[in-house]
């Protein structure tokens, strides 16, 4: 349960002359649900991306004990990292099957069908839109194909950014169910980005709040939960 | 009784602003104002202007897609396109003649070189720029054109050459349908420019390098994250695109003779082909591509054959072309069949 | 390093100086030199013009057109046929250009600016290559009026009256007539140019032109804090044309003929070549830009020369001016007047005036320049 599966020590993020992290310390065990608060603008997407090298990064980020500042994204997507991009990243010109299939992109082996067909009964809206385009999806179920895109590489790191943003309340909910389910049956790790604190602390383990690209606190998700500052800043109480 | 004609008119209407409406309507008009032509000059004139039409509907076509290629993958325009192609077809011709390659050797050869070539100028020269500044794009593909121009004037001569036909190019190798000739070249165009697009649909739908293709073309971001190596695929496009063009070239070059801007000439037209059919549309461009040809070839046909329209040349299908444009952006912009998404923000 | 502060004596004299380093050689220009190099001059001026028209669209509207230079040549063409077939004053006839090149602008305008990027770039290149063949067709009297592919001659050349010889100091025994036309033509097409920076510095300085910048910088965010998109697009792009037309009356002016081949796509892209050299989005690249359109043309030939390897064959010509492109994308993207300004940064520094603010209450540290105006 110790085992570290992500660390970051000291990442500085920037988008051209804009500074958006500030030395971020981060870590995540492996198999846990860990969540990261903050309010917009905050950095948490920015997070996100530095771990997939999508933003000039300077720190360290170990992924399963490798160091990956520096490396292509698409070598670190190799080391089973996935990630659901804010504003859910489906292909919208291509059909929902073959939205699944890029998102095996990477792997070589023969059991890619069965994958499919694993997400399509996980997501059974899914099935029945395989060959619509992912663009004519709602919200919705668009987030579903983007999680069960995420899934088709096999991860053992997800990252999820912002997954409720733009649904309704019930799915929001149906979608947390689900992803306590995912993580509890592979045993995946997750990081979920999270503005709706009350159900990403209610599967999560530990969470962190970013404030203006710092960390500004951490600990267990009851600890977070029951601290007056997060209470009156992210859980509306 | 009232509510359903209305319906229907209204899904008339509607259907009339959709690319094949607008298709339908285009052709409607082409072939109203051919009906006094068509009887001053009888059936089999019309019927010989449009197996004319065929041969540049191809190269246009083949030519509008590697257009369309690149722009699907990057949003950006090669406008040394031409010349890449221009310089495969040099490249053909001189394996075949100095070194007696046999033609489609020297063509998938001269295919393979200029798609290497491609694939190099977009490591080198695209790929360090900004996908959004496109200024310098135009520059630099502006400049390559330039370069291959001279360097093809300069290693071949500026003069003519003949090419070798790729295909049974004797007078007699033709067929007789209802009274117009229908060449033998023609028909392999065709053919060629048929495998070819088949080609492509089975490279970018049952090809891992197609998916990623894909994928790029649809969100670039996403790709990358999904673990698509996403310069290698630009690369490939570039390639593909390059080879596709050389091969348009080839296509074409026996009718117009090898000169250094003899496809700069003519990539206007594959350029009017892809607006109309959609700049991000393969079979959209291919329906323009035979459009633009179609007019093209009537618009000359007749004005050499009926008196009183002698000003027709064939320069004026340029003009056309041009408002053809004009007039299609207006009522559609994307295109007849292309995504809304290269309409402006 | 010199510090100049904004609005001191200093300063002023710096800037007076700035600009007595450019008058003195554009007024001492032109009696010093032969009479064909002076009419280049006058070239540059005219391409200045229509540099100018092409940066509103371009630099100051983000709109990437190659098309302008059809517009220009529908200046050139509109000047030439008034003078030629109604007997027009050469002066008459710019309004008419201005106007005319306004509402082909605006027609063209209105469907290209539909699209964006370089699909813009795209189909306005197809506008730059047809024009020429939109000379040539022979239907509803074009051709004849336009003089097809050989184009036409003015025939009613600008001659400098007695008093402007006067004035401009050519009434001597010293010079040759052509010089003394040749001066009369700079002096001309040097003073519709400033009339030209004039306009369009005050245009940019007003709501419309923040609004072209709005679209260039933040197409959306100008959309959300309420710059009508289309209307200003469309309105650019007239107004560029316009002005780019206005550049075409004053090459054919310089030139006294008109012809097909100095409004093709060729030219569409050495224009742009020049004007990203001089420097896009500047005022002071417009006229540097005409300077590089006329000369660099010039010199990309005698530079082959220069190379041993290519055995002085002309064909490389058109290699070294490709490669001057690829150079110009990769090494001068903001041009010779970012360039220059940057170094001048190094030298020179102007640090704006501090606004007073003494009658509000203080809230912090005091700003950095206070203790350097000291
Ligand atoms: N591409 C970019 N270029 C410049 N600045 C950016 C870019 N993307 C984000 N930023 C800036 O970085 C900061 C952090 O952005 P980030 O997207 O990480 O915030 P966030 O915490 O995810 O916010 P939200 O909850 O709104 O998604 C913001 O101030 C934003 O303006
Ligand atoms: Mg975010």
């Amino acid at each position: 349960m110790s085992e570290l599966m992500l660390k970051l020590s000291g990442v500085n993020a920037r988008y051209g002359a804009i500074q958006v992290l500030r030395d971020v310390n981060l870590e995540v065990n492996k198999g846990e649900v860990v969540v990261v608060l903050g309010g917009n603008g905050a950095g948490k997407t920015t997070t996100l991306r530095a771990i997939c090298a999508m933003v000039t990064t300077t720190g360290s980020i170990q992924i399963a004990g490798t160091e990956v500042v520096g490396k292509d994204t698409a070598d670190i997507v190799r080391m089973q990292v996935a990630h659901v991009p804010q504003g859910r990243g489906t292909f919208p010109e291509m059909s929902v099957l073959d939205n699944l299939m890029v998102g095996a992109y990477t792997r070589k082996d023969k059991e890619i069908q069965a994958d499919i067909d694993r997400w399509m009964d996980a997501f059974p809206r899914l099935r029945e839109r395989r060959t619509q385009t992912a663009g004519s999806l709602s919200g919705g179920e668009q987030q579903m194909l983007a999680v069960a895109r995420a899934m088709m590489c096999r991860p053992e790191l997800l990252l999820l950014d912002e997954p409720s943003l733009g649904l309704a309340p019930l799915i929001i909910e149906d979608l947390f169910r689900r992803f306590g389910e995912i993580n509890r049956e592979t045993g995946i790790t997750m990081l979920v980005v999270e503005q709706n604190a009350n159900l990403a602390l209610e599967i999560a383990n530990r969470g962190y709040v970013l404030e203006a690209g710092e960390v500004v606190l951490q600990g267990s998700a009851e600890d977070l939960r029951t601290n007056e500052a997060v209470r009156e800043a992210y859980l509306g109480a | 009784m009232t509510a359903v004609t209305t319906k229907s008119r209204g899904s008339f209407l509607t259907w009339l602003k959709t690319g094949s409406g607008i298709l339908t309507a285009m052709m409607a008009v082409i072939v109203i104002a051919l009906i006094p032509a068509i009887i001053q000059g009888g059936l089999k004139l019309f019927l010989q202007r449009v197996f004319d039409s065929l041969n540049n509907g191809a190269v246009y076509a083949v030519t509008a897609i590697a257009l369309v290629i690149i722009f699907k993958a990057t949003t950006l325009i090669n406008f040394a396109g031409a010349n890449i192609a221009m310089f495969g077809a040099y490249v053909c011709w001189w394996l075949n003649t100095s070194y007696g390659f046999p033609i489609w050797i020297a063509v998938f050869v001269a295919m393979g070189t200029m798609g290497v070539l491609g694939s190099l100028i977009e490591r080198t020269l695209i790929r360090p720029f900004d996908v959004n500044d496109h200024l310098p794009v135009v520059l630099i593909t502006f400049g390559i054109a330039a370069i291959l121009e001279a360097f093809a004037g300069g290693l071949w001569g500026l003069e003519f050459h003949k090419f070798p036909s790729p295909f049974p190019s004797d007078p007699k190798d033709r067929f007789t349908i209802a009274g117009a000739f229908l060449r033998y070249e023609t028909v392999g165009t065709l053919i060629v420019m048929g495998l070819m697009i088949y080609g492509i649909y089975l490279l970018l739908n049952k090809t891992k390098v197609g998916l990623a293709f894909r994928a790029v073309s649809s969100n670039v971001e996403s790709a990358r994250l999904v673990g698509v190596r996403t310069g290698r695929t630009l690369q490939f496009g570039w390639a593909l695109a390059s080879a596709l063009g050389v091969l348009g070239a080839c296509l074409v070059a026996k009718q117009t003779n090898l000169e250094p801007a003899f496809m700069a000439k003519l990539v206007i037209f594959a350029f009017a082909a892809a607006t109309l059919g959609g700049l991000d549309s393969i079979g959209g461009s291919v329906i323009g591509a035979f459009i633009v040809a179609v007019v093209q070839s009537m618009l000359t046909g007749y004005g050499q054959e009926i008196p009183g329209l002698g000003w027709l040349k064939s320069n004026f299908a340029l003009v056309l072309a041009f408002v053809l444009i004009l007039v299609v952006l207006l009522f559609k912009p994307a295109g007849l069949y292309g995504t809304r998404r290269i309409e402006r923000v | 390093m010199f510090l100049l502060q904004a609005g001191t004596s200093q300063h002023r004299m710096y800037q007076a100086f700035g600009w007595l380093c450019l008058a003195i050689p554009m007024i001492l220009a032109p009696y010093m030199m032969p009479s064909f190099r002076v009419a280049q001059l006058a070239q540059c001026a005219g391409w200045g013009v229509f540099l100018l028209g092409m940066n509103v669209c371009i630099g100051w509207t983000g709109l990437l057109s190659l098309g302008h230079i059809a517009f220009c040549g529908v200046g050139a063409y509109t000047t030439t046929i008034l003078i030629n077939e109604s007997g027009w004053d050469f002066w008459m006839t710019l309004p008419m250009a201005f106007i005319v090149c306004f509402i082909a602008g605006g027609l063209v305008g209105l469907p290209a600016l539909k699209i964006k990027g370089l699909y813009l770039a795209l189909v306005t290149f197809a506008l730059a290559y047809t024009f020429p063949i939109l000379l040539k067709i022979e239907g509803g009297g074009i051709a004849r009026r336009t003089g097809g592919d050989n184009g036409r001659n003015l025939e009613d050349k600008l001659v400098p009256t007695e008093t402007i010889r006067k004035l401009l100091f050519i009434n001597g025994e010293g010079t040759d007539e052509s010089t003394r036309i040749a001066v009369y033509k700079y002096v001309v097409a040097v003073l519709v140019l400033l009339v030209c920076c004039l306009i369009v510095r005050n245009i940019l300085g007003s709501r419309a032109g923040r609004s072209m910048i709005a679209v260039r910088d933040n197409q959306i965010g100008a959309a959300v804090s309420g710059v009508p998109l289309n209307k200003t697009k469309v309105l650019a792009f007239a107004l560029s044309a316009a002005i780019a037309g206005i550049g075409g009356s004053l090459i054919a002016m310089v030139l006294d003929s008109v012809g097909p081949s100095v409004f093709d796509a060729n030219y569409a892209i050495i224009t742009l070549m020049g004007l990203v050299l001089a420097g896009v989005g500047t005022l002071h690249g417009a006229w540097l830009g005409g300077v590089f359109v006329v000369f660099l043309q010039d010199l990309a030939p005698r530079a082959v020369g220069l190379i041993p390897v290519f055995d002085v064959d002309v064909v490389y010509a058109r290699a070294i001016y490709g490669l001057m492109l690829v150079l110009v994308a990769f090494f001068m993207p903001g041009g010779v007047v970012s360039f220059g300004r940057k170094w001048r940064a190094r030298v020179i520094q102007v640090q704006p005036k501090v606004p007073d603010t003494s009658h509000l209450p203080r809230a912090g540290a005091p700003p950095v320049t206070a203790t350097a105006a000291a």
